[in-house]
C-alpha cells in the first residue's frame, strides 16, 4: 500500500474516514492524499491557485470560500501529521465525482477511504450519491465508513459473492484486505427466489472456489433473503460482522450477481464499513 | 415408553429393526414385543396352538401347519438371541393378513412405538417390508421408527428434526425430548427451503428461536437447507452432517412416503443408512 486517497467535504463522516485512513497508513507505511472538491455553481474555469471570474463580487465570494476550505483542509491534515503520517492536501474545483475519478486515474492510488452518510434524501456535495459513483468506478478498492471505527474493531468481515468470480486482481485485493485487517472472512452467497440454487450445488462450488483461490481463516454460508442487499445486511447482523466486502461490476451488467446497483444499495443501508472493489 | 412393537419377517432389514428396538427398549426399560404374521389370503384365524379353524384345503393345510411350525421355531430362535436376554421380550406368530394383525396390535393401546424394517423400492410386493411399512407410517396413531440398515446406539445421538416450524407438532416434540434425554442426543433442527416454499433466513431463524424457547429444547443446532424439493433436502442435509436418525411429523400427506420407499434416485445407499422416526399427527 503506497497511497491512500481520502476525499473530504469536512463532514463528520469524512473525518471518520480520515481517522481510519491514518491507522491504515501507519500500519502499511502509506501516504495519504486528502482532497476537497469545491463545487462552484458557475461553470468558470477556476484553478486552485488563481481564482478569478467575470463577476468580481462572485469572484470575491469564491475566493473567501476557497480560503475557508484550505483552512479546514489544513486542520484535517494536521491530525495526520500529529500522528507522523505523510499527508498531501489539495482543493479542486468542479464536479466532485469527475474530479475524484480523475484523481484516481492520474495518481497511483491503492485505496480510497471515504465517508458516507447513507440515504439522507439530500444531494450532498461529496457524500451520498457521489460516494456511490466513486464506489462504482474506482479502479482500486474503496472503503466507505459511516461511524467511527478503528482497525482493531474489524475482526469479522462478511464477504458476499456468487463464487463464480475468477479475476486474479480481485483475489489479490481480497487477500491484501484480509491481511490488513487481520480478520476472518465470512463468505456468503445470497440465495433469492429469482436466483435459487440448491445447497448441494452452491456448497460444492463455494468449497472449490475457496480451495482454488487458496483462502484461509474463513467460513462459508448460503443465506436466503428477498434481495441480495437485504441478505448481505441481515447476514452481517446475524453474525454481528464488523465490515462488509463485495465485488461490484459497475454498470457492465453481464447478468452477474452484483450488478452495479447492489453495491450502491448496500453502501447506503448498512451501518458497517464497506469494502468494495470494482471488477473489470 | 412401556412397550415397543416390532413386526418382523426375519429379513435383514427386520433384523436391523430388532437392533434399533433393542437399544430403545434397553434405554427406556420397555417391553419388546416381536410379531410375525404368516401371510395367508384366506382369513383363517389360526391360534398359536395350531389347529386351523376352517378346513377344506388338504395339502395346503399340511403345508401351512409345517410353515407355522418352522416360523415359530425361527421366532423362538430370534427371541433367544443372546443380545435380547437383558431386555424383556415377548413374541407372537399369527396367520392371515399382515396388515390386519399389525394394526390390531397397534390399536390395542399397549404399545408406544413401532420399530419396523423397510427395504425401499424392490419391485416385489413384500410381506412386511416396503409397502406395508409405508402403510403403517401413514396410518399408525403411534410413532414409527423405520429402519433400513445396521443401527448402533450412536445413531440416536444425532437426530435431525425436519419441520416447517409452522405446525403444531408438540406430541412429536415431547417424544423427541424423551429420546434426547435418554441418549444424550443433539437435535439438529432443519427447515428445507424450496422455491415453492421460499422463506428468508432471518424469518426462519426467528421461528426456530421461538420454537426452542417454547419447548425448552437444549442441545440443538439451527439449520436451513435449500433444495428443489423437501424430501431431497432432508436426505442431503442428513448426509451432509452425517446424522444418525431423521425425525419428522407426517400430516397424513402422501408426498412424504417416498422418503421411506426410496424413489429418490441419488444417494439411495447413503440415505438408507439412517433410520427415520415419524409420527402421524393427523390421526
Amino acid at each position: 500500500m503506497k497511497r491512500i486517497l481520502v476525499p473530504t467535504d469536512f463532514s463528520d463522516e469524512a473525518k471518520i474516514a480520515l481517522d481510519l485512513a491514518i491507522e491504515i497508513a501507519q500500519k502499511t507505511d502509506a501516504t495519504i492524499k486528502l482532497v476537497h472538491v469545491f463545487e462552484y455553481p458557475v461553470a468558470t474555469a477556476y484553478t486552485a491557485l488563481d481564482v478569478g471570474g467575470p463577476d468580481p463580487v462572485e469572484g470575491e465570494v469564491a475566493r473567501e470560500m476557497m480560503d475557508k476550505n484550505k483552512n479546514q483542509l489544513d486542520e484535517m491534515a494536521a491530525i495526520a501529521r500529529a500522528k507522523k503520517v505523510v499527508i498531501v492536501e489539495e482543493v479542486k474545483i468542479g464536479n466532485p465525482f469527475v474530479n475524484i475519478s480523475g484523481e484516481l486515474k492520474d495518481e497511483d492510488v491503492d485505496l480510497v477511504v471515504m465517508g458516507s452518510k447513507g440515504t439522507s434524501g439530500l444531494e450532498e456535495v461529496l457524500i451520498g450519491s457521489n460516494t456511490e459513483k466513486v464506489v462504482r468506478h474506482a479502479p482500486c478498492p474503496v472503503i466507505t465508513v459511516k461511524r467511527p471505527v478503528t482497525l482493531g474493531d474489524i475482526k469479522d468481515i462478511v464477504f458476499a459473492s456468487d463464487f463464480k468470480e475468477d479475476s486474479p486482481a480481485f483475489m489479490e485485493h481480497t487477500k491484501n484486505m484480509q491481511q490488513l485487517f487481520d480478520a476472518k472472512l465470512h463468505f456468503v452467497r445470497i440465495n433469492t427466489l429469482n436466483n435459487f440454487e440448491p445447497d448441494s450445488f452452491s456448497k460444492k462450488r463455494i468449497q472449490k472456489w475457496i480451495k482454488k483461490n487458496n483462502l484461509s481463516d474463513c467460513t462459508t454460508r448460503v443465506y436466503n433473503d428477498i434481495s441480495e442487499e437485504d441478505g448481505i445486511i441481515h447476514y452481517a447482523e446475524e453474525i454481528n460482522a464488523d465490515m462488509l466486502a463485495l465485488g461490484t461490476h459497475g454498470r457492465s451488467g453481464l447478468g452477474r450477481l452484483f450488478s452495479g446497483s447492489l453495491a450502491e444499495e448496500v453502501v447506503n443501508h448498512a451501518r458497517r464499513p464497506i469494502w468494495t472493489y470494482h471488477i473489470g | 415408553m412401556k412397550s415397543i412393537l416390532c413386526p418382523t419377517d426375519f429379513s435383514d432389514q427386520a433384523n436391523h429393526a430388532v437392533e434399533a428396538g433393542y437399544y430403545m427398549a434397553k434405554k427406556f426399560n420397555s417391553n419388546f414385543h416381536l410379531l410375525h404374521v404368516v401371510e395367508s389370503d384366506t382369513d383363517i384365524d389360526f391360534n398359536v396352538g395350531g389347529a386351523p379353524g376352517k378346513g377344506g384345503r388338504g395339502m395346503d393345510d399340511n403345508f401351512f401347519l409345517k410353515l407355522i411350525d418352522v416360523t415359530r421355531k425361527r421366532m423362538d430362535e430370534l427371541v433367544s438371541t443372546p443380545e435380547l436376554q437383558n431386555i424383556n421380550v415377548t413374541s407372537d406368530v399369527k396367520v392371515g393378513k399382515p396388515f390386519k394383525f399389525i394394526f390390531e396390535e397397534i390399536n390395542s393401546g399397549k404399545h408406544d412405538l413401532i420399530v419396523m424394517g423397510t427395504k425401499g423400492v424392490s419391485g416385489f410386493k413384500e410381506i412386511l417390508i416396503g409397502s406395508n411399512t409405508e402403510k403403517v407410517v401413514r396410518k399408525s396413531p403411534i410413532p414409527v421408527l423405520a429402519v433400513k440398515e445396521y443401527v448402533e446406539e450412536s445413531n440416536f445421538r444425532n437426530i435431525v428434526y425436519a419441520s416447517t416450524f409452522n405446525e403444531d407438532e408438540h406430541e412429536l416434540i415431547s417424544r423427541l425430548k424423551e429420546l434426547q434425554q435418554a441418549f444424550g442426543a443433539t437435535l439438529h433442527l432443519v427447515r428445507i427451503n424450496t422455491p415453492n416454499n421460499f422463506q428468508t433466513d432471518w424469518a426462519t431463524r426467528r421461528k426456530m428461536m421461538e420454537f426452542v424457547k417454547t419447548f425448552n429444547i437444549m442441545d440443538y443446532t439451527f439449520n436451513i437447507y435449500n433444495d428443489a424439493i423437501e424430501e431431497d433436502g432432508i436426505i442431503y442435509f442428513a448426509e451432509e452432517i452425517d446424522a444418525g436418525m431423521i425425525a419428522m411429523a407426517t400430516h397424513g400427506r402422501t408426498g412424504f412416503a417416498h422418503l421411506l420407499s426410496g424413489s429418490i434416485a441419488e444417494d439411495v445407499v447413503n440415505y438408507a443408512k439412517r433410520p427415520v422416526y415419524t409420527y402421524n399427527l393427523n390421526k
